[in-house]
């Protein structure tokens, strides 16, 4: 286990350190900056500015400076008293170039607890649903509740979430008016949100969970099991839902990545002020340091998730080995 | 190879017996899994269904510019969308007028064999028209052209790039194999979504910057990004089966009758690996298809006055409120692509069990 985790803190670090390198040089390599917006600033002013957030170093002074965790900006390679570090890897972004007087430390700050909570709320709502209709339809196939839990996991799989989105506001906010319509603060308003962003996982759940279930319960040892005199429920919920549980423990990692990235479209459908707002506009507005600090942080969650679910699949299956699997 | 082996019997072995071997050979050979798997793709409905609608929404969608459709682009001053009309009650007027977005030579002579054939006869708002007087049902027609070109390219890419990339690093193995999994894992960590928006946003040159002309047009990137991040499972899927295939019993027994590496390759390796990418195609389309509205609704798609079915679930989805409920801007290409995920969907179940190959999770 050891072994494993120091192996994926090393492929950790790669993975990190190969996505700022692609952020830094893909939105320095876009045309246009930081300051060239609609409102052209006075060629002092810019020149001002540019200097301030260090853009009229070279390239790869930047690139170092971006980088850190050593200050390049002349205030001694760990900085002064007021302000030491900086940089990335010191887990500093520095100031956002859009947001005046905001460092994208304070940004994140404000907007990442939010997505993080919804993104949570979602992909546990996804595991419930999508195990409870899976376990429910590999129960009894062929039964009337299997094929309409089939026929809506289908429905899950087919249609983008943002119709999903509009379809369950159309239903519960303006036909049936219980739930508000958009915004954030009240558990209430976080409902929709995460049911729209749990539908297409726990549709894809329900359909992993059935067919592992199907496969496992058509094993020998579920006949002994029932041979035994072990009752039905014991033997689905004790006996086969271990075994069946695999592919879906796997599917969480890919899961958690989609339900971040269906967060952007979500987030922006409800008005709620997440992280993911600020991805794209900031990425469009030539934001370099809160772009970055965006993307690094969803790539550290992605990858921590990740590390999570693989551990979790060996606690679940022992026969499983870590350290070869790393 | 028969004529020859006749040839060199000895003497006591007789030509009945010679006979009846070959005939047992011939019952007991493998049949060719090519063949058992269409056989059992041809006994669902389903699938035979799925395939029927896909051809026929392949056709559609490349003969668009052929249907005495109205234009897609064609705006008129309308206050708000008008809804759906029956067929039987407007089945058409002569108000054509050729507005489209610039065409490439084949659709425009397209274009001009449609005015040719049906002068300016045009179907009824079918489907309703939107807020600026299009016709839906054209602008579904017409749409499904982008959204079914991203599915092919996406599809081309995996299928030119993960083959290769998997086939060679299976084969080939040792370090090589490493470096270039190790290439896809690293890869595989950096959400996608970053590179495809990072990507796009280079040619979404703010407003102060005018005058530096982009590279390729937004719509060729577009594809190209959208290519770029659908071939990773693939090139695994392809890899794993490899190595599989080259610890196999079959394949050490052919290397120990003689074979050579391209014989092996091709009578025993490649058909093996094709029905996993088949199968592993037509699963990965639905999730492009998905993919480009997700884009689109971003605002990071196709522009308009193109058009894909995702900008135009985009656009229903926001035309709906709760005073009017223009339903049927949001049902027609939720409809549709529904229905073509579905056929996807099901052609891909139908493979996978034809080909007996195991439902996994895309890791």
């Amino acid at each position: 286990m050891l072994r494993f985790l120091v192996r994926r803190a090393a492929w950790f670090a790669l993975t990190t350190w190969v996505v700022i390198t692609l952020a830094f040089f893909l939105l320095r390599a876009a045309p246009g900056g930081p300051f060239s917006s609609e409102r052209k600033l006075h060629p002092s002013v810019e020149a001002a500015l540019r200097e301030q957030y260090h853009l009229d170093w070279p390239l790869w002074k930047q690139y170092l400076h971006t980088l850190g965790p050593l200050n390049l900006d002349g205030r001694g390679w760990l900085g002064d008293g007021a302000d030491p570090f900086g940089g990335v890897l010191a887990g500093d972004f520095g100031p956002s170039m859009q947001h005046r007087d905001v460092s994208v430390n304070d940004v994140l700050a404000s907007s990442l607890p939010i997505s993080i909570t919804l993104g949570s709320l979602a992909l546990a709502l996804a595991l419930v649903l999508g195990l409870s209709a899976g376990v429910a339809s590999a129960h009894s196939p062929g039964s009337k509740l299997d094929q309409s839990v089939r026929a809506l996991a289908t429905g899950g799989l087919v249609l983008p979430n943002f119709v999903l989105a509009s379809l369950l506001v159309l239903v519960f906010a303006f036909w049936i008016p219980v739930l508000p319509v958009a915004g954030f603060g009240t558990p209430r308003h976080l409902v929709l949100p995460s049911l729209a962003l749990a539908l297409p996982f726990a549709a894809y759940i329900a359909r992993l969970s059935r067919a592992g279930l199907l496969e496992t319960l058509s094993k020998d040892y579920i006949r002994t099991a029932r041979a035994k005199g072990a009752s039905r429920a014991r033997i689905l919920w004790k006996h086969a839902l271990r075994g069946a549980l695999a592919p879906v423990v796997s599917y969480l990692g890919p899961a958690a990545a989609g339900v971040l990235t269906g967060s952007l479209v979500i987030e922006r459908i409800f008005a709620i002020p997440g992280a993911g707002t600020h991805f794209i506009a900031s990425a469009l507005n030539r934001d370099y340091t809160l772009a970055m600090g965006v993307t690094v942080v969803y790539a550290v969650l992605v990858f921590g998730f990740n590390t999570l679910v693989d551990v979790a699949y060996t606690l679940l299956d022992p026969r499983l080995d870590l350290e070869q699997e790393a | 190879m028969s004529e020859r082996s006749a040839s060199s019997t000895p003497s006591w072995f007789r030509d009945a017996d010679y006979e009846f071997a070959a005939v047992q050979i011939e019952r007991l050979r493998p049949e060719s899994p090519w063949r058992k798997a269409r056989e059992r793709l041809g006994r669902r409905a389903s699938v035979r269904w799925s395939l029927r609608f896909l051809v026929f929404l392949a056709l559609l969608s490349f003969l668009a510019p052929l249907l005495p459709l109205p234009s897609p682009a064609a705006i008129t001053v309308a206050a708000e969308p008008a809804p759906p009309v029956a067929p039987w009650s407007a089945f058409g007027d002569h108000k054509f007028v050729a507005e489209y977005w610039e065409l490439n030579p084949l659709d425009r002579a397209l274009v001009s064999l449609r005015t040719s054939l049906f002068g300016k006869w045009r179907t009824g708002p079918w489907l309703g028209t939107d807020a600026l007087g299009r016709d839906v049902l054209a602008r579904v027609v017409w749409g499904s052209r982008t959204s079914l070109l991203v599915a092919l390219c996406a599809a081309l890419t995996s299928l030119v790039v993960g083959v290769t990339w998997g086939a060679l690093a299976g084969l080939v193995g040792g370090r090589l194999d490493n470096l270039l999994m190790r290439i896809v894992d690293v890869l595989f960590a950096v959400p996608t979504i970053f590179i495809v928006i990072f990507t796009l946003s280079f040619l979404d040159a703010p407003k102060g910057a005018v005058g530096e002309a982009p590279l390729l047009s937004r719509e060729q990137v577009f594809f190209l990004v959208v290519g770029a991040v659908s071939w990773l499972s693939m090139a695994r899927v392809v890899r794993g089966q490899v190595l599989e295939l080259k610890r196999s019993a079959f394949v050490e027994a052919a290397r120990i009758a003689g074979a050579s590496t391209p014989w092996i390759l091709r009578v025993h390796v490649l058909p093996n690996v094709l029905g996993l990418v088949i199968v592993n195609l037509t699963l990965t389309l639905p999730s492009v298809i998905l993919y480009e509205a997700f884009l689109s609704f971003l605002g990071l798609g196709v522009e308009p006055p193109k058009v894909s079915w995702g900008l135009l679930a985009a656009e229903g989805a926001e035309a709906l409120n709760p005073l009017e409920s223009y339903v049927w801007l949001i049902a027609a290409p939720a409809v549709v692509m529904a229905l073509t995920l579905f056929a996807l969907q099901t052609l891909g179940d139908g493979l996978r069990d034809a080909f007996g190959v195991e439902e996994r999770s895309e890791r």
